[in-house]
């Protein structure tokens, strides 16, 4: 079998079989030149921040050293750390790669190496480790499915990598979906429950709707102020940043985020304001919005809106439980009183029957008072 | 002047529920056109309370007009050979029965009989529970009766809630207003559903539905195209049966790409697989 052509001569690849998303592949295993390796330029992981640049740059392949300053400024990626660790430590892990070079698995280790390399003196003994790396090949007769599953093995699956971010992956299964694929397709290609996916596209469904609306102009003539006058890419920055409210928002009330347009209009602004600063907080946002004491509070600007909002939705659940439960003894009280017999009655401390006498007339009277106010 | 057929055709895919699957979006599709069918007849009557009662002449007449409406909301096309229509928002139906036959042998038969024998009040859809019409003796008066439920307002979103889209009910009211002339002074498409939704339903429903489409109108300027009219009018599920290819050939390249773009939007809104040509 015909090896690739980028392996280094020095050592003799071998091929192997490995494993990746349940899927046996046959693999070489060899050594080869980070400088014949071309980062991925079109890696979904820094999609947002590669939008945001083509906008500035105009439409055009981006170069890899853009790529690599991406990636060095995208405080998620975190390739600083990773790129102290491979100093100290090597590359841990192979980088995977198709046959014809793409990497397929790896780039961040891989601009971490040549971040690395940028900053080591030329006469640092250590850079030769780096200049030449491990790396998996797939074999020439691999398919676009066992490319699929490298990448599904370890961009989705949770492991001690940093997976893609949420949005991304999201929209990656979107874009399956509306290329036609089915809800079983979609599940077998991402390694996902078929209800995570049909989770994902509701989310979906309710960010393509903020979407819509922060990137509408504002409009005082609208009832509802019109929309936030965002472009497209900053209204998807805020979308993405914000991606798990939006899914505590499908769970919690999506059934109502569909069915009231002034409420939905409502949580996409306060998604903008940031008004939320945890899932529990989003998760009562429906019943704030209909319980008018607390709506009044969610609705101002202080940044502990939601917490006090909460506050009081939690406060007056326990109201309620607690008037529920003085009622409960009232009634079991009343109960024990009316089974007393006259003996067991006539054996009562005069002392006890003199403070029954007293709550019972305290009782009616506070009891009439309040009803004649309520009339 | 009327909605352009590309603009009804964009508003009624968008229309198509999430669910690939079952029946719910099929059986909330008839309760919807059942009740904009039972509003539009009380509005051309002028009655809010109607009297379906098959024995009776009034009863016959009212049936007969209820059926007209249902038609009108749902059939796209007929011919000896075929009908088109609509029996789930968003997809169009080839092989159904006819509308009139659609309507009197489900709600005219099934429900509506049902409630002329309960003794508690019988509201309508009962399944969601969203009551959008009442009917029978017990909850009209009339054994045959059928009036608007006091709740129907409450209910309507929640029939549409499974539909995908972002502006149902702008889109649905152009659905539903694609074979209306309308008013040729008017202003943009909320003015001229305006018209069009007072012209043909009661003014508590237009009122209701008027203010959900200037509601959705930050969201609907993503939906609705520059020009959305057009001068004449336009069917915009002709039957592709009817084209032949010697047709195309006089065709500019334009025209040629835009009869692409729908017959691409047919096979979406069907949900049929295809290669979308680039």
């Amino acid at each position: 079998m015909k090896a690739p052509s980028f392996f280094i001569d020095k050592k003799e690849p071998i091929i192997k079989q490995r494993l990746y998303n349940g899927r046996k592949l046959a693999v070489w295993e060899g050594k080869v030149k980070i400088t014949a390796i071309k980062g991925w330029v079109e890696n979904p992981r820094i999609e947002l921040a590669r939008k945001t640049l083509t906008r500035k740059v105009g439409d055009r392949q981006l170069t890899q050293e853009e790529i690599a300053d991406l990636m060095k400024n995208d405080p998620e990626v975190k390739l600083m750390d990773l790129r102290d660790d491979i100093i100290k430590n090597g590359l841990r892990e192979p980088l995977t790669m198709s046959f014809h070079g793409k990497l397929l698995d790896g780039n961040r280790r891989f601009f971490a190496i040549k971040y690395a390399l940028e900053t080591m003196p030329i006469t640092d003994p250590n850079r030769q480790d780096l200049e030449i790396v491990d790396a998996y090949v797939l074999t020439q007769d691999a398919t676009e499915k066992d490319e699929q599953n490298v990448l599904v093995e370890e961009n989705f699956s949770a492991s001690f990598k940093i997976e893609w971010p949420d949005y991304i992956k999201a929209m990656m299964v979107v874009d399956a979906f509306e290329n036609g694929l089915t809800l079983e397709d979609i599940s077998v290609k991402f390694n996902w429950r078929k209800n995570k996916v049909k989770e994902t596209l509701k989310i979906n469904e309710i960010i393509s709707e903020f979407i819509m609306y922060a990137t509408s102009m504002p409009d005082p003539n609208d009832e509802s102020g019109g929309g936030l006058g965002l472009s497209e890419q900053e209204a998807e920055n805020v979308a993405a940043k914000n991606y798990q409210y939006f899914n505590e928002a499908q769970k919690s009330f999506f059934e109502q985020i569909k069915t009231d347009f002034d409420f939905k209009i409502q949580f996409f602004k306060w998604i903008y304001e940031g008004k939320f600063s945890s899932f529990p907080e989003v998760r009562i946002a429906y019943k704030a919005w209909k319980n008018p004491e607390a709506k009044s509070v969610l609705m101002q600007p202080d940044p502990t809106a939601a917490k006090s909002a909460k506050a009081i939705l939690e406060y007056n659940t326990r109201i309620v439980h607690s008037t529920d439960e003085a009622a409960g003894r009232i009634d079991s009280f009343v109960k024990f009183l009316n089974e007393m017999t006259s003996a067991e009655m006539n054996l009562l401390p005069n002392r006890s029957k003199e403070n029954l006498e007293m709550a019972l007339e305290i009782v009616i009277k506070m009891s009439r008072a309040v009803t004649e106010k309520t009339a | 002047m009327y909605f352009c057929s590309k603009q009804v055709f964009a508003s009624f895919k968008r229309l198509a529920s999430r669910k690939d699957k079952g029946k719910t979006h099929l059986e909330r599709t008839s309760c919807l056109m059942y009740f904009f069918a039972f509003d539009a007849t009380c509005k051309k009557m002028n009655h809010s309370l109607l009297d379906l009662n098959p024995d009776t002449t009034e009863g016959k007449k009212n049936r007969k007009a209820i059926e007209l409406e249902f038609t009108k909301l749902v059939l796209l096309e007929r011919s000896p050979q075929k009908i088109i229509q609509v029996t789930e928002l968003g997809k169009i139906d080839y092989t159904g029965q006819a509308p009139e036959k659609r309507i009197s042998s489900n709600f005219l038969t099934v429900p509506l009989k049902k409630a002329t024998e309960q003794m508690e009040p019988y509201f309508y859809p009962r399944r969601p529970p969203t009551p959008m019409i009442k009917l029978g003796n017990v909850a009209t008066g009339l054994k045959w009766g059928i009036e608007l439920h006091q709740d129907w307002s409450d209910s309507l979103p929640k029939l549409l809630s499974e539909i995908k889209d972002s502006t149902p009910f702008t889109d649905l009211a152009i659905y539903v207003m694609r074979d209306t002339p309308l008013n040729n002074k008017a202003e943009d498409y909320i003015d001229a559903l305006s018209t069009a939704l007072n012209e043909r339903f009661n003014p508590q429903l237009a009122k209701f539905w008027i203010q959900r489409i200037e509601r959705e109108k930050v969201l609907a300027h993503h939906h609705i195209l520059s020009i959305p009219f057009s001068a004449t009018y336009q069917a915009f599920a002709k039957s592709v049966s009817d084209y032949s290819v010697n047709r195309f050939e006089s065709l500019n390249r334009g025209v040629l790409i835009n009869y692409i773009d729908h017959l691409e939007s047919t096979l979406k809104a069907n949900q049929i697989k295809f290669t979308e040509l680039t």
